[in-house]
């Protein structure tokens, strides 16, 4: 079966892309679907999250830049049924070298495709830019999971993102479905907190029902190097990415649903 | 000890009975990348044999000079109008796929590769 590939990007930084890259894979894992995290940021968060980076010989540059073999370059984790295609900073140079890459949109896709049988979910942890590479992360992606921090800026770069998805959608670059946005960092005693997620939910966009606590719980387990249900993780944080998983499942079960739907026409 | 059950009761309690991934028919598999359109070359008949007559350039010598480098070797390609017609309405083509696609850089890759292809083939026509 076809994995389903959610990219998880936003423009802005600081709003618990990796965070939520790392703990939704987990939290599939947990239910049983083999799940590939592919780090396709230079500041390797994800991949320092289960490695050492010194440990990493080969990363998604080797992949799409030296067409190494795929399987050459996954690791497995300690989380089980999860894996991990891993960034060091070489992937920062990778953005430079697409630009004279022929059909450089597809390159992503076509260095993954020889797994896409092998996982039930691979998930794009993606940097905070617009450049090449997530073009083409983007372009591989079926569905699409936006993180915004309950800040002003969050909000307008979320709307930012999304317009700017559009215009790839209109020039069929995307194709993947919204799953929805995910309002990470909330604190519910501060005013901005709630006007923020009061003006989400008037926006009419597709918002996840759950909502990620700002916690130092999450800090602590960044810095402990933990993901959710790992001995020391926050209750609050394993309950949010917990609950967020069940939600992933839910919609990209249902819209692939209706994508079996729109084939058979 | 006590935290470590918690923590992975939670988890375990809420994700043990999620439901499998969906399957979809095979035609999902080409989402993202086959089914994505392709700059369509253009027809035989657009061509000028003409057009190719001046290239008696360097097939992996850089084409435009690089930036921020002190590097003088590079050479430069003459375009005649045909060409460059030809090439301008590719470039357009090219950016409903990639919408951030310059015409230097499309054009550069596009004539990068038609040395290359020149160079392969006269290769062949020495053999």
């Amino acid at each position: 079966m076809t994995a389903e590939r959610i990219a998880v990007a936003a423009q802005k930084g600081g709003v618990g892309k990796s965070f939520t890259s790392i703990n939704l894979a987990t939290g599939l894992a947990h239910a049983s679907w083999r799940c590939l995290l592919v780090d396709a940021d230079a500041q390797a968060n994800s991949t320092s999250l289960f490695y050492a980076l010194d440990d990493i010989e080969l990363d998604l540059y080797d992949v799409v830049a030296r067409g190494t073999d795929v399987r050459k370059v996954v690791l497995s984790t300690r989380v089980d049924g999860l894996d991990l295609l891993p960034s060091t900073l070489a992937v920062a140079r990778l953005d430079h070298e697409m630009i004279s890459m022929h059909r450089r949109e597809a390159r992503v896709f076509e260095a993954l495709e020889p797994l896409l049988d092998e996982y039930s979910a691979i998930i794009f942890d993606l940097p905070p830019a617009l450049n090449a590479v997530v073009i083409s992360a983007l372009s591989a992606a079926t569905s699409l999971l936006v993180p915004t921090d309950a800040s002003e800026w969050g909000l307008r770069g979320a709307k930012m993102f999304l317009e700017w998805g559009e215009d790839l959608r209109q020039a069929r670059v995307l194709s993947a479905d919204l799953l929805g946005i995910l309002l990470t960092k909330f604190e519910s005693g501060t005013r901005i907190g709630r006007e923020v997620r009061g003006e989400l939910y008037q926006s009419g966009l597709p918002l996840f029902d759950v909502v990620v606590p700002k916690r130092t719980g999450a800090e602590r387990m960044i810095a402990s190097r933990l993901v959710i249900g790992d001995e020391g993780s926050d209750e609050d944080i394993n309950d949010a990415y917990g609950r967020l998983t069940l939600e992933v499942i839910q919609r990209v079960n249902d819209a692939r649903t209706r994508r079996g739907r729109h084939a058979k026409g | 000890m006590t935290t470590r059950n918690r923590s992975t009761e939670t988890i375990t309690a809420l994700l043990s009975s999620a439901p499998a991934l969906t399957p979809v028919p095979d035609d999902e598999g080409g989402k993202g990348g086959d089914d994505r359109p392709v700059v369509d070359p253009p027809r035989v008949d657009d061509y000028d044999d003409d057009d190719l007559e001046a290239f008696e350039l360097v097939a992996d010598a850089p084409l435009v000079k690089p930036r921020r480098r002190r590097e003088p070797e590079y050479q430069t390609v003459r375009i005649n109008r045909p060409t460059a017609k030809i090439l301008r309405a590719q470039w357009l083509r090219a950016r409903s796929i990639d919408p951030m696609i310059s015409y230097t850089e499309f054009a550069t890759v596009c004539v990068q590769h038609g040395l290359r292809a020149l160079k392969e083939q006269r290769e062949r026509d020495a053999e």
